[in-house]
């Protein structure tokens, strides 16, 4: 069980990671959407301990019941691969270019495991083939620039999976790829999840993958986890205008037919930008681009409300609305 | 792959016909006369004409620098003319010793580097990188020459550790390589200053790359990630300094043997340019450019070992 409690990432005044809270459990499959910059992957880093050096780091992070926060390099090496494993965004650059992918996966089935060479080989075959990698025997001595963007991607997911891990985040494993291996890659991820009842957190700005890979949903602005739910009914009715204002922004079949006038709707989009780092608004992280904004948003942190008995969202306009 | 050798091995040839075409253009058209210098001022005209003849000189050019490669390529490189030895012999004599000095200086090169310029890149914006670049600079900024003599001045005059100089033949194995210590030592430090910065941009430029995350992820400890997935990748730019590096250390030699009294082919040919010794100097500087020439085709075959993707490409 892995729990983060009020858990920050601050480089200077700048908070990365806004005092976030969640528990996850072995077959959890978590969704963290958002836009770029807010926060997503400092989330999946702290909870590999690889948070860049320069980052202050406060809060609870407890894994295997074990507190990790101000944990030692050495500590958190013991935990990488065995307990909490992670998968990067491209998968062309994230493989050692000069080792057959074989060598890199039996790296650490040596390393950590023990294994003799013929039985890390042996194991290295078997997680190909879990895998879905075809002709395992011939693709284990090949280098990364012989294999395609997905099978490169699968050899990843075969290295990560290497030491059984409890938890594997997966930081938009999709989004280099086409769209039918994408496609293809996340299903993947998701029987791995089931089969081996290993948690997983799937971190993506692409909500339909999101809603096909996993259960429950965070998503996250400026740093701060906005709402949190269930999939289907976060997507399906959110809460947080900024949840709206993703899901507006969404080309949608019906946005493909033409208007009166002959032209393509435009799509909606969510004015202004994600703001720096440094610049953050004290209160609520949306408020300067939030449609339902209340005067008190940019001063004071919006409180965490409970939307229904599964899911909150934190939003000055809900507290308004309940007491209304 | 075949393709890749077949071309560097061609371009290998070509370079040397080139080398041995300016070699001789340049010891032919170079002002004095080999026969007056052998003779001497009060010799006669006849006697000059007769020993032109006899050396080969009043040949047309091109016909002498047939003769020339054709008998080079058998090793025979003509006679000295201020030994009196062929020289071939002379060279033998003298190539071990440069051979095993260029040797232990590029070794020490890169030993002395890789620790430096790894140790820097780990300690990347610390004490210990500072410190190195510091170090480094100043090694850059020394001539290898006013080096050699602080070591002398060291280790052989005020310690005694080693010998200030001269050689006393193979046949003293242990005191020949004592007396080389010093010369290797003038000869790297200056190469490794160079090489340890390399090194050092090298692996931070490597440290970035998202291969080292992963194996960063994976649970390896530092030491593991630098020493197998960092510094295999950041060999490239690493190894082209130095086959670079290994021509500077052969033409380097020429100094160092003078400052340091070793009978090597570096004195032979600072004595034979000033006897105007032109068989001897012609052979001298087409050998040191085969050397260089080879060692760059020695590097155009490590590339390919190393990287696996110019062998697919090649």
């Amino acid at each position: 069980m892995i729990e983060m409690q009020s858990f920050s990432v601050s480089f200077g005044a700048g908070e990365a990671l806004r005092e976030a809270s969640f528990v996850i459990t072995p077959g959890d499959r978590l969704g963290v959407v958002g836009e770029s910059g807010s926060g997503k992957t400092m989330l999946g880093l702290s909870l590999m301990g690889m948070a860049p050096d320069a980052a202050k780091l406060s809060g609870k992070l407890r894994i295997d019941g074990r507190d990790m926060s101000g944990a030692s390099e050495r500590d958190w090496q013991a935990l990488r691969a065995r307990k909490v494993a992670m998968i990067f965004q491209e998968p062309m650059a994230a493989l050692n270019p000069l080792r057959r992918v074989g060598e890199t996966l039996c790296e650490p089935l040596r390393q950590h495991l023990g294994l003799s060479r013929s039985a890390a080989r042996a194991r290295a075959f078997e997680l190909f083939e879990e895998v879905g990698i075809p002709d395992p025997e011939a693709r284990l001595e090949q280098f990364p620039h012989q294999l395609s963007g997905g099978q490169r991607q699968r050899v990843l997911i075969a290295l990560a999976l290497a030491c059984d891990p409890e938890l594997l985040i997966a930081d938009e494993p999709t989004t280099a790829l086409d769209a039918n291996v994408a496609l293809r890659i996340t299903d993947l991820l998701v029987r791995l999840a089931k089969h081996r009842n290993m948690a997983l957190i799937f971190v993506s700005h692409d909500l339909a993958a999101v809603a096909r890979a996993t259960a429950e949903i965070m998503v996250m602005y400026g740093g701060e986890i906005v709402e949190r739910g269930p999939t289907r009914a976060v997507l399906d009715a959110p809460a947080h205008p900024y949840t709206r204002g993703l899901l507006e922004a969404r080309p949608s079949p019906q946005s493909k037919a033409r208007g009166p006038d002959g032209k393509r709707p435009r799509l909606t989009t969510i004015p202004g930008v994600v703001p720096q780092l440094h610049d953050l608004p004290a209160g609520c992280r949306f408020s300067g681009r939030c449609p339902v904004e209340l005067p008190v948003c940019a001063a004071v942190r919006a409180p965490v409300c409970a939307v229904a008995a599964d899911r909150t969202a934190a939003c000055h306009a809900l507290v308004s609305e309940g007491g209304a | 792959m075949t393709y890749y050798l077949a071309r560097r091995m061609l371009s290998f040839a070509l370079t040397l016909f080139a080398v041995s075409i300016v070699v001789f253009a340049a010891m032919n058209v170079l002002p004095g006369d080999p026969a007056l210098t052998i003779l001497g001022l009060d010799a006669t005209e006849d006697a000059l004409a007769a020993l032109r003849e006899q050396l080969g000189l009043n040949a047309p050019l091109v016909t002498r620098y047939f003769l020339w490669v054709g008998h080079a390529l058998t090793g025979d490189f003509g006679v000295s003319h201020s030994f009196g030895v062929p020289v071939s012999e002379l060279i033998g004599e003298r190539l071990p010793l440069t051979v095993s000095l260029a040797l232990s200086g590029i070794v020490l090169t890169v030993v002395l580097a890789l620790a430096l310029g790894v140790g820097a890149a780990a300690n990347h914006g610390k004490a210990g990188d500072w410190g190195v670049m510091f170090l480094s600079q100043i090694g850059i900024a020394i001539p290898a020459f006013w080096l050699s003599m602080l070591l002398v001045i060291l280790f052989a005059v005020k310690l005694r550790w080693f010998p200030p100089g001269g050689f006393p033949g193979w046949g003293e194995p242990l005191d020949a390589m004592r007396s080389l210590v010093l010369p290797t030592v003038a000869l790297a430090l200056v190469q490794s200053a160079v090489l340890a910065r390399v090194t050092r941009s090298s692996v931070l430029e490597v440290m970035r790359q998202d291969y080292v995350r992963t194996a960063r992820a994976t649970g390896f400890s530092h030491r593991r990630v630098l020493w197998l997935h960092v510094l295999p990748n950041a060999l490239v730019p690493i190894v082209t300094i130095v086959g670079m590096q290994f021509a500077a250390l052969v033409t380097g030699t020429i100094v160092i043997e003078n400052v340091f009294y070793l009978p090597g082919l570096g004195r032979l040919i600072f004595q034979s340019i000033s006897n105007r010794d032109l068989p001897t100097v012609q052979a001298l500087v087409m050998l040191f450019a085969a050397i260089v020439v080879t060692a760059n085709f020695v590097v155009d075959l490590v590339y390919v070992l190393i990287d696996p993707r110019l062998k697919s490409r090649a």
